[in-house]
């Protein structure tokens, strides 16, 4: 794995020393890797709270790093600390969900996208999300470093702390659970099978999610 | 007799580590394997989901909502107290603390029991050296920081106690007994340990008399506080007394407070303010709801006048501009106060305030108000026409941005899902994925909501209760006005199931 950071030693002391352009440049520079791994982790509607809550201690604690790790090895665990801490939060949460799709909003789509296509295309990742749910903590954690975030068995090992044959022992157990759970899913077969006799995307329609109405009636 | 799928030969395949013997013998075996066959059909699943998943855009962060949160925080870590916690236990801190330093320490202790006592897997035995683990870690509560001045311009005096007033310094520190004064022309402001936050209009004068991290008392003399106010424990609260014996009282929430010798005013944009006279309730403010009482002068004022009893006119009026996401600033008196935080102006009565108001490309308009209440307030629709956006609607339907809409319909997700609710009393089964279709007029009410499509998973369709509750609910939600003379049209789609369906 590339260390997008590793020659930047010079930003993260000037940040330890309180610079906060070098602060925002190690944010610019590493809030996409965060929120990428936080949304195969927690509910996607938190993950902009969680990763701000992610750069907040990283703005508290950047006077503990040290070197050993790696920049991003750090802020990996950092990260995982985070998810983990929400997830339990979560789980004291009622039971009953309701979720907009694509956290309730507009959603951003192509033009030959109606929105249940869209719906469908979120549908996907949610089966995803429902799958990786039903991995422990541990397993999740390394098969989503490795299959989603590129990491090497070795890096995830310093991530998590761990020895690397325990890693590639989760990732192992992770992928067969995952493969039973897939064979079962019903569900997710039958969208897997529509999406994929569709004769091509939809017509496209003509008014866009967001338009000022020219006095048409509903 | 069952078989297992060879699992591990069929990842070794599709991470291409197989020989070309070795995926010649696993082609045949699997040709041959309904075990197999299936396993590599669900890792085909998977890759494809994986694919999509590559593929999908991630929430970006905003560095300005990082930088706000930064600043509200106790301590600049960098430079205040993260020296020492290497030498603290790594304690972990619940999510989103912002509470005082003073509180780390219990809070840090009760997540910690809290976290004990949850079910976890047994440890992982240490057989590698570990690096330095950046656990979330407190701040060392090296002393106790109440509060800091974080702007100051112009004339500011501050002075701690019964000690002289003199020029304050950008990040003089706040304690109990702490006085502040603006002059004309000035401002002023604080940001307090529990992340709240509060503006000196010029001309205000006030003391701090408790601002022990769970109570925050702030007096105010003469002038104008604008308060933002974190959210606060129950044990928690934070008052603004008047002179004259009218007290806000809140609980999380933004509100300014203008008082004179003759009038006071409160007037809440966020949250609910509770309004006492001599510890009397006298009336709880909502969002948009505004205060004011006429008084005659006290005989003796409960605390000292203000400093400079000559620069408050005689009978003050005020002006009340709403919060207004389509203007960068309002401008009064050569000074700039962001528009969307709305604005509270004192002048007095029966002058004409010259108010300035910048539209989002910086241009600034000007327009003459009238001060003949004790608080005159501006419409919106006024201010819109005012920067050209009552005419056309395309110029306003683009302020109403996703990241609006997507706020509204979040504050709206609780009424929806009590709809649901009750509906799974009678259709346990009940999921169901909706497509609802609003119009939104140029006030930011919902005008018409329908459900243009549904795709229901339950017997006999989507209940009649519940689509009538949804689109009452939806239409009780107000979104930001977008200006403009026609109504835009949303699109939301929502999908509706219970935790036991994700779980199935």
């Amino acid at each position: 794995m590339s260390d997008p950071l590793a020659g930047d030693q010079l930003l993260i002391e000037a940040a330890q020393r309180g610079d906060r352009v070098a602060f925002r440049k190690l944010f610019e520079a590493h809030s996409g890797q965060v929120t990428r791994l936080l949304c195969r982790l927690i509910p996607r509607v938190d993950v902009e709270d969680v990763g701000q809550e992610v750069f907040l201690h990283v703005h508290r604690s950047l006077g503990t790093f040290r070197g050993d790790a790696r920049f991003s090895t750090w802020l990996y665990r950092l990260t995982l600390n985070i998810a983990r801490m929400h997830l339990r939060k979560q789980r004291s949460r009622p039971s009953l969900t309701l979720t907009p799709d694509e956290e309730g909003g507009p959603l951003e789509r192509s033009e030959s996208e109606t929105p249940l296509s869209l719906s469908e295309r979120g549908e996907r990742l949610e089966a995803l999300s429902r799958l990786l749910d039903r991995l422990s903590e541990k397993k999740r954690e390394a098969l989503v470093l490795h299959d989603f975030q590129g990491l090497s068995a070795e890096e995830i090992a310093d991530v998590v702390e761990a020895p690397v044959m325990t890693v590639r022992t989760r990732l192992f157990y992770a992928r067969k659970e995952l493969y039973a759970a897939l064979s079962e899913e019903e569900a997710l077969a039958g969208i897997e099978r529509s999406v994929g006799t569709l004769p091509g995307r939809p017509a496209p329609r003509p008014e866009p999610t967001l338009s000022p109405s020219k006095g048409r009636s509903q | 007799m069952s078989h297992s799928p060879k699992i591990r030969a069929l990842i070794a395949a599709a991470e291409g580590r197989l020989s070309a013997a070795g995926q010649a013998r696993l082609t045949r075996h699997v040709e041959g394997c309904n075990a197999c066959r299936r396993a590599q059909s669900a890792q085909q699943r998977y890759d494809t989901l994986r694919t999509a998943a590559h593929h999908e855009e991630p929430p970006a962060l905003r560095w300005e909502a990082l930088e706000a949160a930064i600043d509200a925080e106790p301590q600049s870590a960098a430079a205040q107290g993260v020296a020492d916690v290497d030498s603290q236990p790594a304690d972990v801190l619940p999510l989103r603390s912002q509470r005082p330093v003073w509180l780390v320490g219990a809070l840090a202790a009760a997540a910690a029991l809290a976290l004990s006592l949850l079910p976890s897997e047994p440890p992982a035995q240490p057989e590698r050296a570990q690096p330095s683990a950046p656990q979330v870690a407190t701040v060392a509560p090296a002393r106790r920081r109440l509060g800091q001045l974080s702007l100051v311009a112009g004339d500011v005096q501050i002075a701690q106690g019964a000690g002289p007033f003199e020029p304050a310094q950008l990040h003089a520190e706040l304690r109990p007994g702490t006085r502040l004064r603006t002059g004309a022309a000035s401002a002023a402001h604080a940001t307090l340990a529990d992340g709240s936050a509060i503006a000196l209009e010029a001309g205000t004068d006030l003391a701090l008399p408790s601002l022990d991290g769970d109570h925050v008392d702030i007096t105010l003399a003469s002038g104008s506080v604008r308060n933002a106010v974190a959210h606060l424990a129950r044990s928690e609260s934070y008052e603004v007394h008047t002179r004259s014996g009218f007290t806000a009282r809140v609980r999380g929430t933004r509100f300014v407070v203008t008082t004179s010798s003759d009038d006071t005013g409160v007037s809440v944009s966020e949250g609910v303010v509770q309004v006492l006279d001599h510890e009397k309730l006298v009336a709880e403010l909502h969002a948009g709801d505004s205060f004011a009482a006429h008084h005659a002068p006290e005989p003796a004022a409960r605390f000292e006048p203000p400093h400079a009893p000559e620069l408050e006119p005689p009978q003050l009026g005020g002006v009340v501009l709403p919060r207004l996401s389509q203007a960068q600033a309002y401008v009064v008196a050569e000074h700039a106060y962001p528009a969307r935080e709305g604005l509270a102006v004192r002048a007095p009565l029966g002058s004409t305030l010259a108010l300035g108001v910048v539209d989002a490309r910086g241009v600034m308009r000007t327009l003459n108000v009238p001060v003949s209440a004790r608080l005159t307030p501006v419409s919106r629709e006024r201010l819109l026409a005012l920067l050209g956006l009552g005419a056309r609607g395309e110029a306003a339907a683009q302020e109403l941005g996703p990241e609006a809409v997507r706020s509204v319909v979040r504050g709206g997700i609780l009424a929806l899902r009590r709809c649901y609710e009750r509906s799974l009393r009678s259709h346990p089964d009940l999921s169901a994925r909706v497509l609802l279709r609003l119009q939104v007029l140029p006030s930011g009410r919902v005008g018409q909501a329908i459900i243009a499509e549904q795709r229901e998973r339950a017997r006999g369709g989507l209940p009649d209760d519940l689509s009538a509750c949804v689109v009452k609910t939806v239409r009780a939600w107000t979104f930001p006005a977008p200006g403009g003379s026609e109504p835009v049209d949303l699109e939301v789609p929502i999908h509706l199931r219970s935790l036991d369906g994700l779980l199935k």
